[in-house]
């Protein structure tokens, strides 16, 4: 019985390495797709519906002499056709794990995104956790400027919007982020939003979307209240004014904030307008005011507190604004307006409908930690 | 070999024997066919099985143990008995051999997708193999070890404690479900593998049988009752159902420090329960056909059945194919998880009936 064991190990080993020889990936001939732009034709003559599509690929071997990166691009009908056609530009194979971000130009996420979207959830070997970003402009022309000294634009805008997304002046969406909000009948996607900046690249706000049509942009000065209405926040800098205090705004920083939404469905009948009470309580550390109040005494502090919750309402209200005008639920309303109905009442409420005349109570509440470590 | 089967071993064998491939698309079939937290009905289903694993009990009681085939050939003529077992061995080996080439289709979504199917296959037929000729007792420690191998697996949910939203679970239950029978029965074959049970009788210790299996099958119903409950928070459900194995991208988009895209290895790692799963369908086939050719060369006669069914698993193609061929015969498997023990209960009233007015 034991003379079995050798002839048990050989198979094992022969499980395990000669599957290695099946397919062949060698490293240097493999060209790693880092980031992946779709546009739409402007040209819609002969070439209705059809993509621009751009792929940049770093090239190791090439460090310090040359491009360091290869962009590659091709007109199709669609991203695997374009896959193909690129494939037929360079000596590499090209693969798809190494990916990092997809870009949609302006033009074609306001014609809707979820076609180019599904090839990439069909795709086994790219993750969920790519980034999908909407550029103002061309998405092709970003990605293939080179914006010295930043070595790879790709990579380049990829560390920027993770950078950002943990300071939270803007989101970090991803496939499967952007893939769960579009599915979901209470809530529609956001994405952020990047611009050319001629020297640099720029991030430009977030862009709301009404099912997968980008419809509307919040600029990114209220990118953070946006992201504390649409949930809770860790860390982040808000710029605020102290509106109405004197003849204009005083401007001031509140910091490492820590915010905290709650919802609440005040009236959820069908048949009449539906309401919520959305509050807000965040809590931060004022940093750069110059004003006249002293915001280490507890009086002025309050008033502070006060001024900068109306400046905060009157922003959020704007977004709000924007996103009825839109029909674009980027808060994800929808989904508590959902858990206070019966599921019949839900599916009889069309709720897209429903949503314009929604009534939002704001209630915001905003608690001054501290200052600075230098007293006023 | 006296050796006896320990509760501990059955049930790590029973738990192995049901959490199959099925479970990477079981949430799906949830969110599909029964609809708004489909998870909670898993509870129904595993109520179900705990039912059938009574009467498979309840026959362990009356019966005292005795195998199945010795109670069928005291009652039931050759000419009838040959032809029961001679479907049960066409459905067990069927079973098992399907069970093997689903795994290895799936398998290749990932890697080696341009390596023909059966060589995968062939390689895993042999590993089954070596395992089977090597009986029960070998073949259920085997499964003890790979129970520890797969259980911990479990714990990687516990990355999801930050993207899980209670949110996302609403507050409908069972609404918008669809095609419910089927769908039902679709999602109960994730629990089989229990009735194979039946087939342990006199190789296991009396004592604790029943609660052995009972508590398999609860260690399973735990896991896809744990697997599902977070798929329903961390996916909206319009998402959960158009995406084929929702358990891959829930590992695919683990990131840890050191390590992401974990599905591909997961995955790799579940070879393990489909071998045991193969190996137990394929063992049960051969306990059957043993009462049919009892002289044959056990080794050379289990390499045939290897060599037959491995055969027919050829004509299933796609993905598609083989899902639906095994989905037949997972329906006639639960007629047989029910059936042939109500039907042995019946041989055993006869039989004392028979006795009784002798």
């Amino acid at each position: 019985m034991h003379n079995r064991l050798p002839i048990a190990v050989i198979m094992l080993c022969a499980v395990i390495f000669l599957s290695g020889c099946g397919e062949q990936n060698i490293l240097e001939r493999l060209g790693f797709t880092h980031s992946v732009t779709f546009d739409q034709l402007p040209d819609k003559t002969d070439m209705d519906n059809k993509l621009l599509i751009g792929i940049s690929v770093p090239r190791y071997e090439s460090m310090g002499k040359g491009s360091n990166r290869e962009f590659l691009s091709t007109v199709a009908e669609s991203g695997k056709e374009g896959k193909q056609k690129l494939s037929r530009q360079t000596e590499f194979k090209l693969v798809s794990g190494q990916m990092r971000n997809v870009f949609w130009g302006q033009d074609l996420a306001k014609n809707g995104v979820w076609d180019q979207l599904n090839a990439f959830l069909n795709d086994s070997t790219i993750s969920p956790r790519v980034k999908v970003s909407v550029v103002s402009g061309s998405a092709h022309d970003l990605l293939m400027k080179d914006f010295p000294p930043h070595s790879r634009t790709g990579q380049y805008i990829d560390r920027m919007l993770e950078k950002e997304s943990n300071s939270q002046t803007v989101v970090n969406v991803n496939l499967f982020e952007f893939t769960r909000d579009y599915w979901d009948d209470g809530i529609d996607p956001i994405t952020p939003l990047i611009k050319d900046n001629g020297k640099e690249v720029v991030i430009d706000g977030i862009a709301l979307f009404d099912d997968d049509r980008y419809v509307a942009r919040v600029p990114p000065e209220l990118a953070l209240i946006l992201t504390c209405l649409r949930g809770n926040v860790s860390q982040g800098d808000l710029k605020v004014k102290l509106s109405g205090l004197s003849h204009s705004d005083e401007p001031a920083i509140l910091g490492s904030i820590k915010s905290k939404r709650s919802v609440k469905v005040t009236a959820s009948n069908p048949a009449s307008p539906l309401a919520v009470t959305l509050t807000i309580k965040i809590k931060g550390f004022i940093q750069e005011y110059n004003g006249d109040l002293n915001t280490d005494a507890d009086k002025d502090r309050k008033k502070a507190e006060r001024h900068i919750e109306r400046y905060i309402e009157q922003e959020a209200e704007k977004i709000i604004k924007t996103m009825k005008k839109h029909n674009a639920d980027s808060i994800g309303l929808g989904k508590y307006i959902r858990n206070s109905m019966s599921y019949d009442q839900w599916k009889n409420l069309n709720w897209k409908e429903a949503y314009t005349d929604l009534k939002i109570n704001l209630n915001v509440k905003v608690n001054i930690v501290g200052g600075g470590k230098f007293l006023n | 070999m006296k050796e006896k089967l320990y509760p501990v071993h059955v049930a790590l064998l029973i738990y192995i024997l049901q959490t199959g491939v099925t479970l990477f698309s079981l949430p799906r079939l949830l969110a599909q066919h029964i609809g708004y937290n489909g998870w909670a009905s898993l509870f129904i289903f595993s109520a179900i099985a705990i039912a059938n694993i009574l009467l498979i009990g309840l026959l362990h009681r009356v019966g005292k143990g005795k195998s199945i085939f010795v109670i069928i050939e005291q009652s039931l003529p050759k000419f009838i008995a040959f032809p029961l077992y001679s479907i049960l061995i066409a459905l067990w080996s069927l079973i098992g051999c399907l069970v093997m080439k689903q795994y290895v289709i799936i398998f290749q979504v990932f890697a080696f997708p341009g390596v023909h199917p059966m060589f995968i296959k062939a390689l895993a037929d042999f590993l089954a193999y070596a395992l089977v000729i090597k009986g029960i007792y070998i073949l259920s420690k085997a499964a003890t070890n790979f129970f520890f191998v797969l259980f911990w697996l479990l714990l990687l949910l516990l990355f999801f404690v930050k993207e899980f939203h209670f949110i996302n679970l609403t507050t409908f239950v069972f609404k918008d479900s669809s095609d419910l029978l089927m769908g039902g029965l679709g999602i109960y074959s994730a629990f089989l593998g229990y009735e194979l049970s039946i087939l342990l009788f006199p190789y296991a210790e009396k004592k604790g049988f029943v609660k052995a299996v009972i508590t398999g099958n609860l260690l399973s119903t735990l896991t896809y009752l744990s697997v599902s409950f977070v798929s329903f928070g961390f996916y909206s459900i319009g998402q959960l159902r158009r995406i084929q194995f929702p358990i891959f991208d829930l590992l695919a988009y683990i990131q840890l420090p050191f390590i992401e895209r974990i599905e591909s290895l997961v995955f790799a790692i579940f070879l393990l329960s489909a071998l045991i799963i193969l190996s137990m369908y394929m063992w049960a086939a051969i306990e059957a056909s043993r009462r049919i050719i009892p002289k044959a060369n056990r080794k050379k006669y289990i390499a045939l059945l290897f060599l037959i069914a491995y055969i027919v698993s050829w004509i299933p193609d796609t993905l598609h194919e083989v899902t639906r061929a095994l989905r037949l015969l997972s329906f006639m498997e639960m007629g047989v998880a029910f059936g042939l023990p109500l039907f042995l209960l019946l041989l055993i009233i006869i039989q004392k009936g028979v006795k009784g007015r002798a």
